[in-house]
């Protein structure tokens, strides 16, 4: 049955400030970050979630894939703008994202990371999680996650322009 | 500077070493100053990270967000049905307009109810007994005010129904299927009602709450009733 009971809602609204930081971390916009948080909390609560599930892991799996399914949501509107459906709300939405997005050079240089290296170094160096949990979140094997975050710290490194020692 | 190499460091970072493993880092890292300088510059990235993710009102949870997990933990996942002797009270063709004073009457008896309190036996109440409107509110006795929307037939066979829900200055539309024990809750999402949409920024979904749609989408068997097969059900006690 497609809903939460009330330890898992308890524990999703405990979870719900470092769950916006991590949004804000991949979107790198207050109003992205809302609308990845929005969307997150109503896959959860309309697909349910197993008894046994770590609540906070579940739904960082779920933002995860949200975010990625944004993504290609974002890349089709790209390559195909004018068959793309354009919501109503959307351009005003998209209005204020645009003027609220924070730029800054490791906001860019993150969005320059493939996204499995950004949700990797953004779940460990940003929210603290181990590389087992995030492992977990992304369902792939601890040593994954550990060259995604080199590669990624090392791309960042070299993309903010960090004096090199090489 | 090795795969290896940049691995460890990494790892280091992130305290993912072992003790011993610590160790030898930290003695080749008094060692080999280039090492050293490869540290300080992955540890300048982290830290411009952590300044971006945390500027103020990164970790902000809009209150429409943290409500769309709040509300039904309060009403509670089944409400159950008001009795039937109450139900005969109420009548048929009961205007909207009267459910309040109805309910004022009815709800003592009601918080006796095993589930729920005496704000679910009074959405119980409107929703067994109420029409659908288009903009027609009805006011329970606790405060609340309900407004069924539509009503369908469920891919499962059950009776749901689509509402409206406020309460203080929050509101809810949600769906409820009807049970052998009760109207089952199956979605309810915060609408952001007190909303100056002219100038706030509204969410994705905040007009036409998607989620809902997606769920009558994929629940309903058919077009939703018309008013005279929702009067008759009602009337039968959705049998």
């Amino acid at each position: 049955m497609p809903s939460l009971n009330s330890s898992q809602r308890e524990a999703l609204l405990a979870e719900l400030s470092g769950l916006k930081r991590f949004c804000f971390s991949l979107t790198g916009s207050q109003a992205d970050a809302d609308d990845l948080l929005q969307a997150t909390v109503e896959k959860v609560l309309e697909k349910g979630m197993p008894e046994d599930a770590h609540p906070a892991k579940w739904a960082y799996r779920v933002c995860k894939n949200a975010w990625i399914d944004e993504l290609r949501s974002r890349d089709v509107r790209q390559r195909y703008p004018e068959q793309a459906e354009e919501p109503e709300s959307s351009p005003s939405a998209e209005q204020v994202a645009s003027q609220e997005r924070q730029v800054s050079e490791v906001g860019e240089a993150l969005e320059q990371l493939p996204t499995d290296q950004r949700l990797a170094l953004t779940l460990v160096a940003v929210d603290g999680k181990s590389y087992a949990e995030a492992a977990e979140i992304l369902e792939v094997p601890v040593g994954t996650i550990m060259s995604r975050i080199a590669r990624a710290r090392k791309q960042l490194a070299s993309s903010m322009d960090l004096a090199d020692n090489d | 500077m090795t795969t290896q190499d940049l691995e460890l460091l990494s790892q280091y970072l992130d305290g993912e070493l072992s003790a011993g493993d610590v160790s030898a880092l930290e003695r080749r890292l008094a060692q080999e100053p280039r090492l050293a300088a490869e540290l300080q510059r992955l540890r300048r990235v982290d830290e411009e990270l952590q300044a971006l993710a945390n500027q103020p009102g990164s970790d902000t949870v809009p209150p429409q967000i943290a409500a769309l997990l709040a509300p039904v933990a309060q009403t509670g996942r089944v409400i159950p049905f008001p009795s039937r002797r109450g139900r005969a009270a109420v009548g048929f063709a009961l205007a909207a307009s009267l459910v309040a004073s109805v309910g004022l009457v009815l709800a003592p008896q009601w918080q006796v109810a095993e589930h729920g309190g005496e704000h679910a036996d009074l959405v119980a109440q409107a929703l067994e007994s109420t029409p659908s409107s288009a903009d027609q509110w009805s006011s329970l006795a606790d405060g609340s005010n309900l407004r069924p929307v539509l009503s369908f037939a469920g891919t499962d066979g059950r009776w749901c129904r689509e509402y409206q829900l406020q309460q203080a200055d929050q509101q809810w539309r949600g769906v409820a299927c009807r049970t052998d024990g009760g109207w089952q809750t199956e979605i309810q999402v915060a609408e952001p009602a007190e909303l100056d949409s002219g100038n706030q920024y509204l969410p994705a979904g905040a007009h036409d709450v998607d989620a809902i749609s997606d769920f009558i989408n994929r629940n309903a068997t058919d077009i939703p009733l018309s008013a005279a097969e929702e009067a008759e059900l009602i009337d039968s006690a959705w049998r």
